[in-house]
């Protein structure tokens, strides 16, 4: 049963009249206890893509531009927005990119946090209290009474992603967006904060949305992957599917420059020659032929799409296979 | 706390000093002469030079001034050369009216200012934040004396709602405490809207809103807290500002403020008097400038008290 399916959507910056396409055409859905991965470079349109599914980016400057988004069959880009803002933070939690600015620093732990399940839960100050601070027993902060009386800047990194995660669980969602929820915070953290989501996950049966540019991070915590390239869904797949037979050209690159204990020391890492083009710079073809190894005549012409609802879909007019 | 506190007050007295000092100084270089003001126009040179002897103004300088000072380790500030009283009591009992004018002034100013800040900064770029901040350059540059007349003529004189002038009641209060809050406003009005367009650039904001919080709520919790030390910073200057600086508006409305007992006393050269106002000057400054600062850790929690080096 699909919890949440984003239609073709395009997403552009600026005046409707002069605006810079962002995200072209782009279409994925999950179903309700699922885990997708989008993965991609910095700046191909991730943050951009979901945030404006949801309906959280600020609109001017981001515009969408065509396409449609249901979350349990709900409209979100015709909803009103008080229908937005009872599912944000109450069915629909997110989690940012950046734990340290994402905390408003003037008030405590424990307001924001109450806050968050008193907008949405006819609780009182109390119990909400009660709840948080089992929340935040829940997400692995020690001594939750003290906690709620600290300042943001008084936690560390990961105590602050912990506090997010914590505030973007407290009601409960069924879908929970996470936008790089481990990028800002070192390897340690990373894994902790993973095998937190992961237990969370399998008690609350969320469907997740994980935006990140780690494959490492889609090969142990998704089920399905969808590869994102300069504003558009290049291939999405099974997760094992994907690292067991990587169809686009871009794909592959990405796998090769993981680094691996098996490498040879001194063979170079592997990289992808080139830039992405930067947005209102794409010409007609396909965005990567300029960096491909595999390129055709007609790429550079001609935009691949995606096939349709096919297992395994790449839009590539030469994929391997 | 208590340490803290202790190191601005020896701040204070230094600063304070370093006033009275560079005020003396100005004074006794000053053309021109109490006696002869005290004698008066047809007083002849010898009773003028009497005078002179009794107040100690032939002496020099330094000698003038150690007698002040002294006088002001027992907190006695001279006796006003004018009015044969002492310069504490002419000053405290023109307190009350200066801290009522500056009290209101400032809730003018705030509650003015901040609504047009928090609108503007909201609507920005459309005709209504053009016009208001239009509107508060006019009033940050506009001479005091010219917007007191202003109202004056049309609230006062045209349209008789408040008194011309005068002390006592709560409609005399209005006419003074507006001009000063409708100039001061645009100040407010101009550093609210640029910090809370700051804000709401700010990742915090979005996660307000991610919570499901309503927009009243993102603006007036959660972005207006975050521009609140600024707001905090300047009713500390006003405070200061207010209480020494109201010369032009008491002047204009009659108020018996220390502005318009300045006013006074420079025009009668009665130097113990125009001391005593400096002081009480500087020492509302240097208050309103320790409430801000002690304010300022409630205000923002990541500030923490700390004497300057
Ligand atoms: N407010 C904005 N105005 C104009 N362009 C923007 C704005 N926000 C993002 N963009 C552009 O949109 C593109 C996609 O940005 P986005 O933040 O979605 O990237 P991302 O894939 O999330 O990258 P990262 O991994 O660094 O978070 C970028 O080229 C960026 O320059
Ligand atoms: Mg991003």
């Amino acid at each position: 049963m699909t919890l949440f399916a984003v239609d073709a959507l395009s997403v552009g910056f600026g005046s409707a009249r002069a605006s810079v396409p962002v995200v072209d055409a782009v279409s994925f859905s999950l179903a309700k206890g699922e885990t997708l991965g989008l993965v991609g470079e910095s700046g191909c349109g991730k943050t951009v893509t979901v945030m404006s599914a949801i309906r959280l980016l600020p609109s001017p400057p981001a515009q969408v531009t065509g396409g449609s988004v249901r979350f349990d069959g709900i409209d979100l880009i015709t909803a009103p927005k008080a229908q937005l803002r009872a599912l944000w933070g109450n069915r629909i939690g997110v989690v940012f990119q950046n734990p340290m600015t994402s905390l408003n620093p003037t008030f405590t732990i424990g307001f924001q946090l109450v806050e968050a399940l008193r907008l949405h839960r006819p609780v009182s100050e109390p119990q909400a209290r009660e709840q948080v601070m089992a929340m935040l027993d829940r997400v692995g902060i020690n001594s939750p009474q003290r906690r709620l009386q600290q300042y943001p800047h008084e936690l560390s990194g990961g105590l602050r992603q912990r506090v997010m995660i914590a505030m973007a669980l407290i009601c409960h969602p069924e879908l929970l967006i996470a936008d790089e929820p481990t990028t800002a915070l070192d390897v340690t953290l990373q894994a902790q904060i993973l095998d937190l989501l992961r237990s969370l996950r399998d008690e609350l049966g969320m469907g997740i949305l994980m935006i990140t540019h780690d494959l490492g991070v889609v090969a142990e915590f998704c089920d399905r992957v969808a590869v994102m390239y300069a504003g558009r869904i290049v291939e999405t797949a099974a997760v094992h599917e994907l690292f067991r037979a990587p169809r686009h050209p871009y794909t592959r690159g990405l796998m090769e420059s993981i680094p691996r204990m098996d490498t040879a020391r001194d063979r170079p890492l592997a990289t992808i020659e080139g830039m992405v083009p930067a947005p209102g710079r794409r010409g007609a073809g396909c965005a990567f032929a300029e960096r491909c190894t595999r390129a055709l005549e007609r790429c550079r012409a001609e935009a691949p799409s995606l096939a349709d609802d096919a297992a395994h879909a790449v839009a590539c007019w030469n994929p391997a296979s | 706390m208590a340490r803290y506190l202790a190191g601005r007050v020896g701040q204070a007295l230094l600063l304070l000093l370093g006033v009275s000092l560079i005020t003396f100084v100005l004074l006794y270089v000053m053309p021109a002469d109490p006696a002869r003001q005290i004698a008066g126009r047809s007083a002849t040179a010898e009773t003028v030079q009497v005078i002179r002897e009794q107040l100690g103004l032939d002496q020099p300088l330094h000698v003038q001034y150690g007698r002040y000072l002294s006088g002001l380790a027992q907190l006695d500030l001279g006796r006003s050369y004018a009015q044969k009283t002492e310069v504490s009591e002419i000053v405290a009992a023109r307190l009350p009216a200066s801290l009522l004018l500056m009290m209101a002034a400032i809730a003018c100013e705030l509650l003015m200012g901040v609504a047009i800040g928090v609108v503007a900064a909201v609507k920005r770029g459309s005709r209504l934040d053009n016009a208001s901040m239009v509107a508060s350059f006019v009033g940050v540059s506009t001479p005091q004396f010219v917007a007191a007349m202003l109202l004056l003529y049309v609230f006062a004189v045209r349209l008789d709602w408040f008194p011309v002038g005068g002390y006592g009641e709560a409609r005399h209060l209005v006419l003074p405490a507006l001009t000063l809050g409708l100039l001061g406003a645009g100040w407010y009005a101009r550093m609210v809207r640029s910090c809370l367009i700051d804000v709401f650039t700010q990742d915090y904001i979005r996660t307000a809103r991610a919570k499901g919080a309503p927009e009243w709520r993102v603006l007036l919790v959660h972005a207006l807290r975050n521009a609140l030390l600024p707001i905090v910073a300047m009713i500390g200057i006003d405070v200061g500002l207010f209480m020494s600086g109201a010369v032009v508006v008491e002047s204009v409305f009659g108020w018996p403020g220390i502005g318009q007992l300045a006013w006074q006393a420079i025009q009668q050269v009665d130097i113990p008097i125009i001391m005593g106002v400096t002081l009480v000057a500087a020492v509302a400054i240097i208050l309103g400038n320790l409430l801000a600062d002690v304010v300022a850790p409630f205000v923002d929690p990541r500030i923490k008290l700390r004497t300057a080096p």
